[in-house]
C-alpha cells in the first residue's frame, strides 16, 4: 500500500476535453499536484 | 476546494479531478461545480487501482452517505443517479514536485474526505521548504 514518501504513480489518461494528461508531464512543468480522485457523492 | 483556487495556484499546485464517471457526467459536474480545475477520465480505474483506491458497497452507502444525499436533495441538488462503480471509493493525494506523495489519503466511505486547510497547510509548507 502506497503511503507519505513513496514515489507517486505515474498515469496516463485523457481529459475531459480529450487531451492527454499524465503525473509525469504535470511534474516536469514543476508544479506540485493534488489528485482528488471523486466518489460517488463527488 | 474549488473556493481556494487561487491559494492552490499561489502554492504552484496543479489540481486533477480523477472521475471514473462518464463523459457527460463529468462534463455536467465540472459546468456545477469545479470548472477551472482539469477533469481526467478514468473509466477503467487504472490511477485509482495504482493509488490503492478500494471499492466497497457495504461502505460507500452507509448511513452517513446516504444522509448527505438527504441533505443535497434537501438543498435543492437535483437527482441525476449514479455513475459507473458505486461501490468505488475516492480518495486525495498531494505529490511534490520531486514526484513524491506528500498525503496519502484514501477515503473511508464517501462523506470522508481530508480537511482543505490541512491540504493547504501541507502545500504551504512544501513551498517554504524550496525557497
Amino acid at each position: 500500500m502506497l503511503s507519505n514518501g513513496d514515489p507517486a504513480p505515474d498515469f496516463s489518461l485523457l481529459t475531459v476535453d480529450g487531451q492527454p494528461a499524465s503525473l509525469r508531464d504535470a511534474l516536469r512543468q514543476g508544479d506540485h499536484v493534488l489528485l482528488v480522485f471523486l466518489r460517488h457523492l463527488g | 476546494m474549488c473556493q481556494h483556487q487561487d491559494e492552490l495556484e499561489r502554492l504552484n499546485t496543479r489540481v486533477f479531478i480523477v472521475t471514473f464517471g462518464t463523459l457527460p457526467a463529468a462534463q455536467r459536474w465540472l459546468e456545477e461545480s469545479c470548472a477551472p480545475f482539469q477533469v481526467i477520465l478514468d473509466p477503467q480505474r487504472t490511477a485509482y487501482d495504482a493509488y490503492g483506491l478500494e471499492r466497497s458497497l457495504r461502505r460507500s452507502w452507509n448511513l452517513r452517505t446516504l444522509w448527505r444525499y438527504v441533505q443535497l436533495l434537501i438543498s435543492g441538488r437535483r437527482w441525476r443517479g449514479i455513475q459507473g462503480d458505486s461501490a468505488q471509493l475516492g480518495g486525495d493525494f498531494v505529490v511534490d514536485r520531486e514526484g513524491f506523495l506528500r498525503l496519502a489519503y484514501r477515503s473511508h466511505d464517501p462523506t470522508d474526505r481530508p480537511a482543505v486547510e490541512k491540504i493547504l497547510r501541507l502545500l504551504n509548507t512544501l513551498e517554504e521548504k524550496d525557497e
